[in-house]
């Protein structure tokens, strides 16, 4: 049997490194939605002030929140239309075709909250909060986990044991109730306690996995050879250890982004993040406007809550494409 | 024998976790409480003699650990404290309350989330890289991705609350637009048909035919949509043919320019669009909506059963709590139907995530299992597939499952957080956020104590089963 020879001109990358990563995700339509997803909200977050610019006179006392720590590093912009409440007061002004009885379409598209908020605004910066929250909880988590990992699984022995044990405890527990029960600890509702919450909740996951490979790595004659010239431990470790276990930790941080914000989004859904409405989280946006949604205002909930199940979606996409390439073995 | 060693050596390896999730639970009650445990039991009008009193007959002035080992004392007698949230009432005593009703709403989830997850699971590997498997692949994903309580909202919304009347203006509205698209083919169809009808040919059958179907459509659309419609579609159309015969006949089909039967065709289309549309789109939108069931709000059972109280005794004084289970047994159905349409829009919200995840898990270990060997067998032997996969496949697909139930179970806990609240259901679940709103550690942290036993003992149960099911299993 002969295979049909490639195109001329049509040259696969090296099967290594990132160039023949993204020729791979090119091939997976899905993998490159998530990419896609996420792309469009990295840009949402990074050009926030552009996409929805605060009034200089909104970005002062009158709406900067009191009290809460967390919420003074971010602008607390999305009254942006307390001015002019009129303009779409409680509309969803997205014409239909056929329907164009309201003039207010360019000022707030996803509508306003019975406050006079624009959801767009909440929207768009929310997406910093997110970014944020989910990328910084993870890489707290794999940073951690890394390092206890990475020691429990070379030197084992007692630390290896009490290790196992509190991660057993950590493990063996829902994480969303566990989070509650810390955040209602540090008596106090701010996006900071939630990330706390959550990074202390989501460190024992790495640290399981970061052993088990290490464990298996570490049986390797290229790990042998090392040991043998005499490199000290950290330096093999670092050098030829880690690397070799990224793959499953880039895959697992992958879904976890998704999953931290999904966590963050109900804990803030629940009433953990604030107390103020000017916070523009997008699973307290959806708190705020659960209680219109029986009188008919369904955009106070629709668009924050598509804008949480998309990001989550372009990461779980993203990393299940991911696992694909990278750690075939690993599928579930 | 080897049973009962497993079954003790589990047992003993959960004490430490035990342990260890007190110690966890009763710090950060008590950095809550900011070391003071009193608080519980103080309200603002006692004395400081009383106050006194209060804590040194509990304990509470004692150090950090004798505290804890009196908590640990309270756990192994059944005493968590006092809930402020229930006006003070035994914590204990508001487990039994609110259990029942937790338990009923995640078994039912658990059940829509293993015969939905199977099935779906199922199919998609059955017809891998089909429309069927990319559309489960998606539910599936999309079932991990939505935020619980967003969902539950939005089923409110759809299944619970009355559309508000600008929605239904509104979705009508679209549907018109829909209905006005569907009805412009219309004459652009019979345009097109009839130039091909006015060219030069002999008339055979199939033309005889195909005039005598036109006729069909015009009396099916004046019989569905009235008079005045059909005859503004008939006029349009009368349009387009002459013009786009006349066009044929000076220059040929192949020569008309493709600007002129655009611009024929978007004048037909505006024209039909004005006086055609008499709202038929929106009657059926109208019609839609009305066929959208419409379910209760929240709660578990609805105030006309419970009014008058003696009216179903079933659902105020069953035995077991579990109101579908009760009102079977006691052949109630008015009030089982009831329960019943309570159950639907929660269950489906809970049960959704662990769907998506069983699903997903199912697809996997089912397209591992029809590789095998003894698949080909079966399907070489000549058995049907339907047999192969039901009785060869899928039971051996199902064994990874057992474990996945059992690992959802917390989150479906946890989910019951948010289900129970959005749907008002008097379960644990609303509790602790009650107990959340308000600040009330002991609660809480009672709360996450039962959950983390509840899936401990779950996932015990389930890695029991796991060696009954699969006897390549030891248990070890």
């Amino acid at each position: 049997m002969t295979t049909p020879l490639p195109p001329t001109g049509h040259v696969a990358p090296r099967q290594r490194g990132f160039r023949f990563l993204w020729y791979r995700v090119r091939k997976s339509p899905l993998t490159l939605i998530g990419f896609g997803l996420i792309v469009i909200y990295l840009l949402l977050a990074i050009f926030a002030p552009i996409l929805a610019p605060v009034p200089a006179e909104q970005r002062g006392d009158a709406y900067a929140p009191v009290g809460h720590e967390g919420e003074d590093i971010l602008p607390a912009p999305w009254f942006t239309n307390v001015n002019n409440p009129v303009a779409c007061a409680s509309k969803w002004p997205i014409p239909v075709i056929g329907w164009f009885d309201h003039s207010a379409t360019m000022t707030c598209p996803f509508g306003t909250s019975n406050h006079g908020a624009d959801i767009y605004y909440g929207v768009v910066w929310g997406a910093r909060i997110s970014v944020a929250m989910g990328v910084g909880v993870t890489m707290t988590g794999v940073i951690i986990g890394l390092v206890l990992g990475l020691l429990a699984g070379w030197y084992g022995g007692w630390l290896d044991e009490i290790l196992l044990r509190i991660t057993d405890i950590f493990l063996s527990l829902p994480l969303l109730v566990l989070a509650i029960a810390i955040i209602v600890a540090f008596r106090n509702a701010s996006l900071w306690s939630v990330a706390f919450a959550l990074a202390i909740v989501w460190w024992p996951t790495y640290t399981r996995l970061v052993r088990g490979q290490v464990l298996v790595i570490r049986e390797n004659q290229y790990i042998e050879a090392a040991k043998a010239s005499g490199l000290p431990d950290w330096y093999i470790l670092i050098r030829h250890v880690t690397p070799n276990i990224l793959s499953p930790i880039v895959v697992q941080a992958t879904l976890d982004i998704g999953s931290v914000v999904l966590t963050a989004a109900a804990l803030s859904y629940i009433g953990f993040t604030s107390n103020s409405p000017l916070l523009p989280e997008w699973g307290r946006l959806v708190a705020l406007g659960q209680d219109y949604i029986a009188t008919g205002q369904w955009w106070t909930v629709v668009f924050p809550g598509l804008a949480i199940f998309g990001f989550v979606l372009g990461f779980n996409l993203l990393g299940d494409g991911l696992r694909d390439l990278l750690d075939p073995r690993g599928a579930r | 024998m080897k049973f009962w060693t497993y079954l003790l050596r589990r047992l003993i390896l959960a004490i430490p976790v035990i342990l260890g999730i007190t110690l966890i639970t009763f710090s950060i009650s008590w950095e809550a409480n900011q070391g003071d445990m009193s608080r519980a039991y103080i309200s603002a009008k006692m004395t400081a003699a009383q106050v006194q009193a209060v804590k040194e007959a509990h304990g509470f002035d004692k150090p950090f650990f004798v505290q804890y080992l009196t908590y640990l004392r309270g756990l192994v007698n059944g005493d968590l404290g006092i809930s402020h949230t229930q006006n003070d009432r035994l914590i204990t005593q508001v487990f039994a309350d609110f259990f029942p009703a937790t338990l009923e709403l995640t078994l039912v989830a658990v059940v829509i989330a293993l015969v939905g997850g199977v099935f779906l699971g199922t199919l998609s590997a059955t017809q891998k890289d089909k429309p069927v498997d990319h559309a489960t692949r998606f539910l599936a994903l999309a079932g991990v991705s939505v935020p619980i309580f967003w969902l539950g909202l939005l089923m409110k919304f759809a299944f619970a609350t009355s559309f508000p009347q600008d929605i239904v203006e509104r979705a009508s509205a679209v549907g018109k637009t829909v209905f006005l698209f569907l009805a412009l083919l219309v004459p652009v169809g019979i345009g097109f048909f009839a130039a091909e009808a006015m060219q030069p040919r002999a008339l055979s059958w199939n033309r005889i035919f195909g005039r005598l179907s036109v006729l069909g459509v015009v009396g099916g659309l004046i019989f569905f949509f009235g008079w005045s419609f059909v005859f503004a579609v008939f006029v349009s159309s009368v349009i387009v043919a002459f013009a786009l015969a006349a066009l044929v006949k000076v220059r040929g089909w192949s020569r008309i320019p493709k600007r002129i039967v655009w611009a024929i065709l978007g004048g037909t289309l505006l024209v039909s669009a004005i006086v055609a549309f008499s709202g038929v789109g929106s009657i059926v939108v109208h019609d839609i909506f009305e066929l959208v069931p419409r379910l209760p709000l929240g709660g578990r059972m609805s105030n006309e059963i419970l009014n008058p109280p003696e009216a179903h005794p079933s659902v105020t004084h069953g035995r077991t709590g579990l109101l579908l289970v009760d009102t079977a047994l006691a052949g109630d159905w008015v009030a089982f139907n009831d329960v019943a349409q309570h159950l639907v829009l929660p269950a489906i919200t809970l049960g959704y995530f662990s769907l998506a995840i069983i699903a997903r898990i199912m697809r996997a270990s089912m397209l591992e299992i029809l590789s095998l060997d003894f698949v080909r067998t079966a399907r070489a032997k000549g058995i049907p597939e339907r047999e192969v996969i039901r009785r060869h496949a899928r039971r051996n697909a199902l064994i990874p499952i057992a474990t996945v139930v059992g690992l959802t179970f917390g989150g479906l806990l946890g989910g019951a957080v948010l289900t129970e609240t959005i749907f008002q259901w008097p379960g644990l679940g609303r509790w602790s956020t009650q107990a959340i709103g308000s600040g009330d550690a002991q609660s809480i942290m009672a709360f996450t104590l039962f959950v983390v036993i509840v899936y401990l003992i779950a996932n015990l149960i389930v890695d029991l089963l796991y060696s009954l099911l699969d006897p390549r299993v030891r248990l070890s």
